[in-house]
């Protein structure tokens, strides 16, 4: 376990040098999310002060939905998003080879090893955006209902992580996987909206447990408002359970067609 | 000349066919978001609230012609004069007896035209769908008003990304620009939101601006909303646009050029 933190530590250390050295480019990167962002808060405002109580949900639900949708983005991006984002390539041009010769866990080494650090900064952006609204519409909250959002936070991050990895690993069957990764993940575009827009009892089937588009907004925002009972939690658990099963699952049927010379 | 320029747009338009599935799918990328707007859009009216001043109808047929022009009329900056001045290509082009600019032009719309076929087409099926009516109320006179405006849109959204492009003369990495514009433009070019349900202050900048001449006007001319009088107007503005960006493309173009190392 030391050794794994050593290596953890040393090779983001180094990753955390880069984004020094190429620091202009970084700031433009946290800005243009920070401008995503705030045009997304700015899109409710908008449709709030022309149709009001027409989104029958409260505009501070709205703002906790968007941000927690880009919470729980920047926890998979900070964590795991470098690593799943490659696989790809490495499948592609056959450099899977140097991580499975290396003597640790291979699913360590592929999905865990390497920090985004530009998202630990977006995570500092979201509190801080998350205390203004809190503090501009007097949002009571308790550290249950804390507790119980960052639960939800992390299982909605467990979903979404094993969802793409599930996706990128497409490739070791299709050359190029742009395309279709574009697709599926566009459909995570949809997460900012509630759920009650969904009105078809099959859409939001498939929006929990297909593609889980309402488990990364729409979940822990109804965490933090509390009162939906054990389902929501029940859910949203089996939910982690079944992707991260799949995920694991994939990664390894992956490794049985995988071959060295590059697909 | 005109020959030339005629074969490269029937050989581009041959290569884009080539790879319909992909374009199918980079157009179904845009529809998903489309999807989540209509379905937004639907259940508001569905409590008797309304957006603006818009019906739902015309709201809904304003979301699909806004997504379709937005991708017709996109503003960004072009890989291939990016990379072209980055890597020296350009000196290949410099020494043949075309104009660059038209060139790119030509190779620009002869791809947009392929993937606008199959936008239409998909986006048709979508407002099916969602509208339940087999055909979407488009008067003669909209249409009429709509090919004039895509006259003076189409070179217009064309400097601007042409212009956007050659800053790469200027400056060594020009992603930061296409980072921001992917992010700035659905909004303030109406594709998100109609620009006239935004508060009075922002309104009266955006709707000046050149984005939304590119895509809020045209899907507004479309919907039918805007009488001759008040088009005539419209046109003139965008026309005022395309006079600066001519202008201002020109002087970044002939500068750069001065600027420019053949060696890339």
């Amino acid at each position: 376990m030391k050794h794994y933190l050593v290596y953890y530590i040393q090779a983001n250390l180094l990753q955390l040098k880069r984004m020094v050295v190429y620091n202009k480019s970084f700031l433009l990167d946290v800005l243009a999310d920070l401008t995503g962002i705030m045009l997304a808060l700015f899109f409710y405002q908008i449709l709030y002060l022309n149709v009001g109580e027409g989104l029958r949900i409260s505009i501070e639900d709205l703002y906790i939905l968007v941000l927690s949708v880009k919470l729980t983005g920047d926890l998979y991006n900070l964590l795991f998003g470098s690593g799943v984002h490659s696989l790809p390539s490495l499948i592609q041009y056959g450099s899977l080879d140097s991580i499975l010769i290396k003597p640790m866990n291979l699913f360590f080494m592929l999905f865990c090893s390497t920090l985004n650090w530009k998202y630990f900064v977006n995570l500092i952006i979201d509190v801080v955006l998350f205390v203004i609204i809190f503090t501009q519409y007097n949002i009571a909250i308790s550290v249950m209902s804390i507790c119980l959002y960052l639960i939800m936070i992390g299982l909605a991050t467990m979903v979404y992580t094993a969802f793409n990895i599930l996706i990128y690993l497409g490739s070791i069957i299709f050359v190029r996987m742009d395309a279709f990764a574009s697709l599926i993940s566009s459909f995570f575009s949809l997460s900012t909206y509630p759920a009650a827009i969904f009105r078809a009892s099959y859409l939001k089937w498939i929006f929990i447990y297909v593609i889980p588009v309402l488990v990364i907004g729409n979940f822990p925002m109804m965490a933090m408002k509390g009162g939906y009972g054990y389902q929501l939690y029940i859910a949203a658990s089996m939910c982690a359970v079944v992707f991260v099963i799949a995920a694991y699952w994939g990664t390894r049927s992956m490794l049985r067609h995988y071959k060295s010379a590059s697909s | 000349m005109s020959r030339y320029y005629t074969a490269l747009g029937i050989q581009t338009i041959k290569e884009a066919a080539a790879y319909r599935t992909n374009f199918i799918l980079s157009f179904l990328v845009v529809l998903i978001p489309l999807g989540g707007q209509l379905l937004l859009a639907k259940f508001i009216y569905s409590g008797g609230y309304q957006i603006g001043a818009w019906k739902l109808d015309q709201l809904l047929l304003y979301y699909i012609i806004a997504t379709i022009v937005s991708e017709f009329f996109v503003i960004g900056t072009w890989w291939d004069i990016q990379n072209d001045i980055r890597e020296g290509g350009l000196n290949y082009h410099l020494l043949k007896p075309y104009s660059y600019f038209w060139h790119n032009f030509v190779v620009y719309y002869a791809l947009k035209a392929v993937y606008t076929i199959f936008a239409i087409i998909v986006a048709y099926l979508a407002f099916i769908a969602v509208s339940g009516n087999l055909v979407p109320q488009i008067k003669l006179q909209s249409i009429i008003q709509f090919i004039i405006m895509a006259l003076i849109a189409a070179p217009l959204s064309f400097l601007i990304t042409f212009y956007l492009s050659i800053l790469a003369f200027y400056f060594t990495d020009i992603g930061f620009v296409m980072n921001f514009l992917g992010i700035l433009l659905p909004f303030a070019s109406g594709n998100i939101l109609p620009l006239d349900i935004f508060p009075r202050g922002i309104r009266g900048l955006l709707l000046k601006l050149p984005s939304a001449y590119l895509v809020y006007h045209p899907s507004c001319i479309l919907t039918g909303n805007y009488a001759w009088r008040s088009y005539w107007q419209i046109v003139l503005e965008a026309l005022m646009w395309l006079i600066v960006f001519i202008m201002i493309t020109q002087v970044a173009w002939s500068q750069g050029r001065k600027k420019y190392e053949a060696i890339g």
